[in-house]
């Protein structure tokens, strides 16, 4: 038995159900991330947890115990909040005490682990500090703080991030990762950044409307997503989405006035969808650039072109689409450019228009280094 | 299936509900039961001092649309409270978009104007008693001295009628006046800027910009002053006692008398209950006037 | 440039004109309460006397208001004691449930706020006289504590409202039940909520006539019935309810320097006239 069990948990607000029935199981020791497009229920999700609401339907386990119906302060979790709730009347070291002491810990005891996570979060010189008297980063480790002291089964972050600046974001990352490692503890963290997701968790679980689209590592998800919206949304930027019809038998797929021929491992699959329609999905990192027009080149006029200095992004629309190629560091290139944009359909997905369901993956999406860039050239 | 909501230990309502218990109990008892006892009392003879009373139905409520005493004080306090209400209103809204327009020192000058609110009511009544007061009050000192005869603004019915409007004025403007600053200091300036832009100015941006943004605060203000205006006790109490005669007397007024001084307390709960139902009226009457949405304007 | 002067002009004109419409008559009373009535009443009015608070003291020690202050204090303290800590409690539950059926005893009590209360003064005496509790403090904190309470609860509840509910979790999840997490956490930082909705229910308490006229006897009388019989004395007891008067006001002065920044919230949920 899983560490963390969700059987069939289902929530509803009324008669809006925000997540339907749900299975989940995640181990003792795991970093877990749940991302999905925000009002898609991860925090409904990880109040379900928490017990901090209700569940409408079905069971949770936390460490072999049913604790559907138990209250929150008995199913030893923690939680770090968004806006970090942190009691504004009490110091920082009373913040971190209290937990421990609603529990009747000995005081020796509270004052050790207190002061124990102060040093591990770099908080022992502003333990007398009121919230107020601290900046963001440190309101965000005090919240830290007070969950580890308790030492819990579960520590649960909610968007814990979200509200500092680009910078330290990134440097709570790492910290957080860190914090994980060094703790072994079970952590679930929820965020709608998908980089976050990607950087930090051992396991990503992908949410849209309440259901669990996929879950995995993160780079399985970046290799073999399981719908196209998990592609969609998995991996910046977003991957190319082209809507195909499939013909010849399988063997190719026609994409507005282009045809992309499709490799040969893929065509037993697409052959049963001859004549349907489909989506073809390739990230814009596995697009070239050819200098001159031929068989299976996209043409494309650029809507915009972003710089980002180690790497470029060029922006057209296909289909009524938008269409992205990203490309070396390169200058000289600019919207209203035409440029021809070749297809490594072997590193494309194949789905379902329809349902958004997999069809099949290209035979080389596990390669781990994209492929060089066929051409620099491009028209104007 | 299960159902919707299932019991559960964890549903926050279970667990705070019993907090609402000790003031539910409280209202209860000293809200709830006594108006359904005052209630129950109004279909009774009941009358102070006698050793047992009837029920009488609805006799109560007959006899006392039969009086004129009644329509007269129905009269009296309706043209009392609308009275001092339309003045007031204009007034408090006056001042307000003075107090805003004003660069600075509007914080001193609501402070001081407000003065008149706060004041135990019957305190404020004895002031204003003192100003009016016939021959040595204030009002009658200025007025005589510059050799005018001075009218007797306590003892002749429509002098009387105008003093208590002007004590209402002189207690209420401020409270009026504070809500509709606060409300007009909580208008986005920016749609004052975009009426400005569109041509508006003056009255006419009063009119259809400010007034619409002002609704909320102004239908509280309404529905507050009618409710306060409804039950106006101390001050006439102290300035006229009703009189002279009956000529001030309003409906509060008049249930008070019938029920301790006329120990007539059956009627006078009838009495009570018929003032509820015309302050109920007439709040359902503004709601349904400052909520009339169709127009663009207010 | 020019005509923004001659606005702000003319609004300081008439603002200033309506403030010596609202302090005249409070001026005149102080005026009448530091001179002898023969000096207040001369025609035309004398400003400039030798001030005397001859009659200020009088009306304290020698006329027994300080006892009807002593009445009025007790009656208000009652009401405070009684009506915030409940509806503290009511506010907190409502501020954290949000159903209908909280949405609906919310408007209720608004309802019940507007009930005309000469027709609550009756039922209220007849019961008082048939408990034979007339004259007694526990039937006017009672009737305080029933005015009260709609307001009590709404005012407090807006500043639950203020405090995040994330703090009641982070309490829940910390180890708290409902009443540990709204004593140890939530109710310290409505602390100061308590504070301002005190003071209104004690304005209320104090100000209150109607019932204390009605509940009230010689053991009990509150200041405001006490200075209504004053009153009506002929003009050389004016230089003496003048200073009464002007005594009563003046606690209420004072709170308003205190609560002015709170002022507009108190207004907006109860307004301090009941
Ligand atoms: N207490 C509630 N009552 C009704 N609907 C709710 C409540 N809490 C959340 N929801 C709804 O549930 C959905 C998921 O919300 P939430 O879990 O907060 O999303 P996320 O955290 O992924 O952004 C949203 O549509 C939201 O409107
Ligand atoms: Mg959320």
């Amino acid at each position: 038995m899983a560490f963390l069990e969700l059987r069939k948990v289902a929530k509803r607000f009324g008669s809006h159900e925000v997540i339907p029935p749900l299975d989940l199981a995640i181990e003792k020791g795991e970093f877990v991330v749940f991302v999905g497009p925000s009002g898609c229920g991860k925090s409904t999700l990880m109040r379900l947890i928490a017990g901090l609401e209700p569940s409408s339907d079905g069971e949770i386990w936390i460490d072999g115990r049913d604790v559907t119906d138990v209250l929150p302060k008995d199913r030893d979790i923690a939680m770090v909040f968004q806006n970090y709730a942190l009691y504004p009347d009490k110091s920082v070291y009373d913040n971190m005490a209290f937990g421990l002491r609603m529990r009747k810990t000995p005081a020796r005891e509270v004052d050790e682990r207190v002061r124990a996570a102060a040093r591990v979060l770099g908080l022992d010189a502003l333990l007398e500090r009121r919230p107020a008297q601290l900046s963001g980063g440190q309101r965000q480790r005090v919240a830290v703080g007070r969950a580890m002291v308790r030492e819990p089964k579960i520590f649960l972050f909610d968007e814990p991030l979200s509200n500092l600046d680009a910078h330290l974001r990134v440097h709570m990352r790492t910290e957080l990762v860190r914090l994980h490692r060094q703790l072994g503890a079970t952590m679930i963290y929820v965020t709608h950044d998908q980089v976050e997701a990607m950087t930090m968790g051992d396991r990503i679980v992908v949410l849209d409307h309440g259901r669990i689209r996929q879950a995995g590592a993160p780079l399985e998800l970046f290799r073999r997503p399981a719908n196209a919206f998990v592609a969609g949304f998995i991996g910046s930027p977003a991957m190319n989405m082209l809507p195909c019809v499939v013909e010849q038998h399988g063997t190719e797929l026609r994409s507005g006035p282009v045809t992309i021929p499709v490799p040969p491992p893929l065509r037993a699959a697409l052959k049963p969808w001859s004549g349907k329609a489909v989506l073809f999905g390739l990230r814009p990192q596995f697009v070239g650039l050819a200098a001159a027009p031929g068989s299976g080149t996209l043409r494309l006029t650029l809507d915009a072109v972003e710089h980002l200095g180690t790497e470029t992004i060029l922006i057209g629309l296909h289909e009524g689409r938008p269409f992205q190629v990203v490309v070396p560091t390169m200058v000289g290139i600019s919207a209203g450019s035409s440029i021809f944009a070749t297809l490594d359909a072997g590193r494309g997905h194949v789905f379902d228009a329809a349902t958004g369901d997999l069809i099949a993956h290209g035979s080389d999406v596990d390669a781990s280094v994209p492929e060089s860039i066929a051409g620099l050239g491009h028209v104007s | 299936m299960a159902s919707t909501h299932r019991r559960s230990r964890l549903d926050r309502r279970r667990s705070l509900w019993p907090f609402v218990v000790p003031s539910a109990l409280i209202i209860i008892s000293v809200q709830i039961y006594p108006l359904a006892y005052a209630l129950y009392l109004s279909f009774t003879d009941f009358y102070l001092g006698a050793a047992s009373s009837n029920f009488i139905g609805l006799q109560n409520y007959v006899s006392l649309l039969a009086q004129d005493r009644v329509w007269s004080a129905l009269r009296v306090t309706l043209s009392l409270v609308v009275v001092s209400i339309l003045i007031e209103f204009v007034l408090g809204l006056l001042l307000a978009l003075a107090l805003y327009k004003l660069v600075r020192g509007a914080k001193l000058f609501s402070t001081l104007m407000f003065v008149p609110y706060l004041i135990t009511p019957v305190v404020a009544a004895l002031f204003l008693r003192w100003v009016f007061a016939s021959r040595w009050g204030l009002a009658d000192a200025l007025i005589a001295s510059m050799n005018i005869f001075p009218p007797d603004w306590l003892g002749a019915p429509s002098w009387a009628f105008v003093t208590l409007v002007v004590a209402d004025i002189w207690q209420f403007t401020p409270f009026i006046m504070l809500i509709l600053f606060a409300g007009l200091q909580g208008i986005n300036p920016s749609l004052l800027e975009a009426g400005r832009i569109d041509g508006a100015s003056g009255a006419r941006l009063v009119w259809h910009v400010i007034l619409p943004a002002l609704r909320p605060q102004i239908l509280f203000v309404l529905a507050i002053r009618l409710m306060d205006a409804f039950r106006t006790f101390d001050s006439i109490y102290v300035l006229t006692g009703g009189g002279p005669g009956t000529a001030t007397e309003t409906m509060t007024l008049y249930t008070y008398m019938l029920a301790f001084k006329q120990l007539e307390v059956g009627r006078a709960s009838a009495m009570g209950v018929l003032t509820l139902l015309v302050v109920t009226g007439l709040i359902l009457m503004v709601i349904s006037v400052v909520y009339r949405r169709d127009k663009g304007a207010f | 440039m020019v005509r923004r002067m001659r606005v702000q002009v003319l609004i300081l004109v008439g603002l200033t004109l309506f403030t010596v419409f609202s302090l005249t008559p409070i001026v005149w009373a102080l005026l009448i309460s530091i001179r002898e009535p023969i000096d207040a009443f001369s025609i035309p009015p004398k400003i400039l006397v030798e001030p005397t608070f001859r009659y200020h003291v009088d009306i304290w020690l020698g006329r027994g208001f300080l006892g009807f202050f002593l009445n009025s204090a007790i009656i208000a303290a009652g009401t405070v004691l009684v009506s915030v800590p409940v509806g503290t409690l009511a506010a907190y539950a409502l501020s954290r449930i949000q159903t209908r059926a909280s949405r609906s005893l919310l408007m209720s009590l608004l309802v019940v706020r507007m009930f005309p209360h000469v027709l609550l003064v009756i039922p209220f005496f007849v019961m008082a006289r048939s408990l034979e509790m007339i004259n007694t403090y526990p039937a006017m904190i009672a009737a305080m504590v029933a005015l009260n309470q709609p307001f009590t609860v709404w005012l407090m509840r807006s500043f639950f409202l203020e405090i995040p509910r994330e703090l009641d979790e982070a309490a829940y999840i910390d180890g708290c039940n409902a009443w540990q997490a709204f004593w140890n956490v939530i109710l310290p930082l409505a602390r100061p909520g308590m504070v301002v909705t005190s003071l209104f229910s004690l304005l209320l308490a104090y100000n209150e006539f109607l019932f204390a006229l009605v509940l009230t006897g010689t053991d009990t009388k509150t200041l405001p019935v006490a200075i209504a019989e004053y009153g009506g004395e002929d003009l050389n007891y004016w230089s003496l309810s003048a200073a009464g008067a002007i005594g009563i006001m003046l606690p209420i002065l004072t709170f308003m320097l205190f609560f002015q920044r709170h002022l507009v919230r108190g207004l907006t949920i109860g307004a301090v006239k009941g």
